[in-house]
């Protein structure tokens, strides 16, 4: 990992970590704070993809993906940002359903890295487990909204706190010379 | 073989496991989308959008959550045809080009779809209508590739033929 | 390339074209050096920074990739390891971003190459292991450039190895692991690679990551499809090209030292080397992931002199303990015043084709 991949980390984490705390202590506000970082996130993110692809990345063999992978990204960032207005419990839904998400592509990647001999595939592996899991609880009592939203939020502190982990983590760094 | 037929070849070979793999993608995000718009806009689908006889909430709600389930079905499962037999097409190793009647339909209903989301827009929900446009559009220009891809592998193949 | 070229190679192809044992000496020695010498090292002896000629894994880890770090990385990578084969190359309905990048794409008898050479002609030893160097590489890491870029170092997912069964050239898959731990296995075909990253900048599209080891194999001969390629594959035949890196090797010195009129591109036609053809193609075909052992041997039977091993600290006492202007005059300060004098020129060239990926140059030395 590079020093600026660390340091993208540590802000990721503590990021997180404040979006958990805030959560479980001023539920009404947090909600749309969430809603607001995350879709801003992927709108800037669909948006700088889709500008690559356009100037960069057509010219590139197999480089259509990344258009599709754009499209998809900004679209999503649309969809987050137009939850704004509509009742807590569904944006609750909706964000279990992202984190959930998130968790399966954090399984599918310490899987690759277990394939590929890569030494971080068992902190992956127990975060994409864990992630599943606090999704899976959060759909189980969803009727209790209080109690959904605790486990959730510790699910947000949990991921925040292993993302600082493995930005002080030593990588080992497979770059050819 | 010509080298230039072989660069094409790989081109359109590429282009078609690239589109299989957009349209699983993408066919996935539209359900997705679907069942997530209509859980947050359930209440206005059914007030305003259907013009349905009074019957009681929950016939309703059923008929529409009925009619959600179909569409996306549908939508998933042809996306996962197209895109699967795409994939397996650029591979070689399957070169059956019945599914390409389904890609032009997928094509086509996603270009007519595209005004419909600029009818009776309000201004807060033009960047949705963008995005929406947006999707439908790449979604249009995968099929066309994946068309075009296919009819060019046929010629070259032939053309390959022809020089052996 | 690895030490078995740049340092025992560069020593036979040095005696070849007429150098003493000490002389050639001098040349292997700067010709791996360039391998070695990074800012951690000058840092470590008081040298100026501006003549590091690599980085190591540990300052590619800290490396910055905004736009001045980016100039930097490529700053090194192009002028000593990657040296761009036609910085005025056109392609239609490119965008300057992309041609940029473009240009930098490393390759054998490029313009830069001659100038390169010229460079060293009537300077000290040490800028001759330079130039050779830099010429083994363009044969090497040719088709990859010495920046950062997904869009020109990546490649696809297939790679081939040519192999010759019973006169017939037939094609086996080669597989390719991330692993750091392992090392490349050559009977099974499993190679480690740098793992696939979608950003533009990230170090790990860095030159030939993407293709392993594989270019510095001196053995190989392999097919693949890289980013910038249109689909269309490259057939890499190593050991015809290092074939070609060494008589060229021979052809550059013996015009720095005066034994021949011009440096032209194209040209390998080396009577000298003709007699150990045989020899050399053996060594290159050899399946190894070093052949140091080989070269060594067939240096010494070429020189009748050992061969020293390479030893990083040779000359750092020398340069350590010399005073002021002194330390120009010493192994280490003549290679720096090369390094310095050949980025300059890299550089410059590189800013006068309208790029500015390897940013501005502030001393040109003549």
């Amino acid at each position: 990992m590079t020093k600026l991949q660390r340091l993208k980390n540590i802000i990721y984490g503590l990021i997180l970590l404040g979006a958990g705390i805030i959560l479980l202590f001023l539920p009404e506000d947090a909600f749309v704070l969430l809603l607001l970082l995350l879709s801003t996130g992927l709108l800037i993110s669909g948006f700088n993809t889709l500008i690559y692809y356009f100037t960069m990345a057509r010219f590139m063999v197999d480089g259509k993906m990344l258009l599709y992978k754009g499209i998809i990204i900004f679209d999503f960032g649309v969809l987050t940002a137009s939850l704004v207005d509509v009742p807590r419990q569904f944006v609750l839904v909706y964000l279990i359903g992202v984190h959930a998400f998130s968790g399966l592509v954090e399984l599918l990647r310490a899987m690759e890295a277990r394939r590929y001999g890569g030494k971080s595939w068992r902190l992956k592996m127990g975060h994409g487990f864990v992630n599943v899991i606090t999704c899976i609880i959060c759909v189980i009592f969803l009727n209790n909204t209080n109690t959904v939203i605790i486990v959730y939020a510790l699910g947000i502190l949990y991921s925040g706190v292993l993302t600082l982990v493995s930005a002080f983590r030593r990588t080992a760094f497979v770059y050819i010379q | 073989m010509d080298n230039e037929i072989k660069k094409l070849t790989k081109k359109y070979e590429s282009n078609m496991i690239i589109s299989g793999r957009g349209m699983l993608f993408l066919g996935l995000w539209s359900v997705f989308k679907l069942v997530v718009g209509y859980i947050f806009g359930a209440d206005k689908i059914i007030d305003t959008q259907l013009d349905l006889p009074e019957i009681d909430e929950a016939a309703t709600e059923l008929i529409v959550w009925l009619i959600i389930a179909v569409t996306g079905l549908v939508i998933m499962l042809s996306c996962l045809y197209v895109g699967i037999k795409a994939i397996r097409y650029g591979r070689g190793i399957k070169r059956k080009k019945g599914f390409l009647v389904i890609v032009v339909i997928i094509g086509v209903l996603n270009i007519v779809g595209i005004p419909g989301y600029f009818t009776e827009l309000k201004i807060s929900d033009w960047d949705s209508a963008i995005a929406s446009a947006l999707v439908d559009l790449t979604f249009a220009s995968m099929s066309f590739d994946m068309v075009y891809s296919a009819i060019r592998l046929g010629m070259l193949n032939k053309k390959r033929l022809k020089e052996a | 390339m690895q030490e078995d070229f740049h340092y025992y190679a560069t020593y036979c192809a040095a005696i070849l074209a007429g150098y003493s044992h000490e002389e050639s000496m001098t040349i292997c020695y700067s010709a791996q050096f360039v391998d070695l010498c990074s800012r951690t090292y000058l840092s470590s002896i008081k040298a100026p920074l501006s003549a590091a000629t690599t980085q190591l894994q540990l300052e590619m880890m800290d490396a910055r990739t905004d736009v001045i770090g980016l100039q930097d990385i490529t700053r090194i990578w192009a002028s000593f390891h990657f040296l761009p084969r036609d910085l005025y190359a056109k392609k239609k309905w490119r965008p300057k971003v992309y041609m940029n990048k473009y240009r930098l794409i490393c390759g054998p008898n490029s313009d830069l190459m001659i100038k390169t050479v010229e460079l060293a002609r009537e300077k000290p030893l040490q800028n001759v292991g330079i130039a050779m160097h830099v010429l083994a590489d363009t044969w090497a890491h040719a088709n990859f450039a010495g920046t950062p870029s997904l869009v020109i170092n990546n490649t696809g997912k297939e790679f081939y190895e040519i192999v010759s069964e019973d006169g017939q050239e037939k094609e086996q898959r080669i597989k390719f692991r991330h692993s750091a731990s392992q090392p490349d296995d050559l009977e099974k075909r499993i190679f480690t690679n740098s793992l696939f990253q979608s950003n533009e900048h990230s170090i790990m599209n860095l030159g030939h990551g993407r293709a392993g080891h594989l270019p510095d194999y001196s053995f190989i001969k392999y097919r693949y499809y890289p980013a910038w390629g249109e689909y269309g594959d490259i057939i890499k035949d190593n050991p015809s090209d290092y074939y070609k890196a060494f008589c060229q090797m021979v052809y550059a010195m013996k015009y720095i030292r005066g034994k021949e009129l011009f440096f032209e591109k194209d040209k390998y036609d080396v009577p000298e080397v003709a007699p150990y053809e045989l020899r050399i193609k053996q060594i290159l075909k050899k399946r190894q992931t070093l052949a140091s052992e080989d070269w060594k041997t067939f240096g010494e039977e070429l020189s009748g002199q050992e061969i020293c091993d390479f030893d990083v600290n040779r000359y750092q006492s020398e340069y350590t303990e010399a005073s002021g202007d002194l330390k120009e005059e010493t192994f280490l300060g003549r290679f720096i015043s090369g390094a310095i004098a050949h980025k300059a020129m890299v550089s410059n060239e590189i800013l006068s084709s309208g790029n500015i990926l390897a940013g501005f140059v502030k001393v040109l030395i003549k």
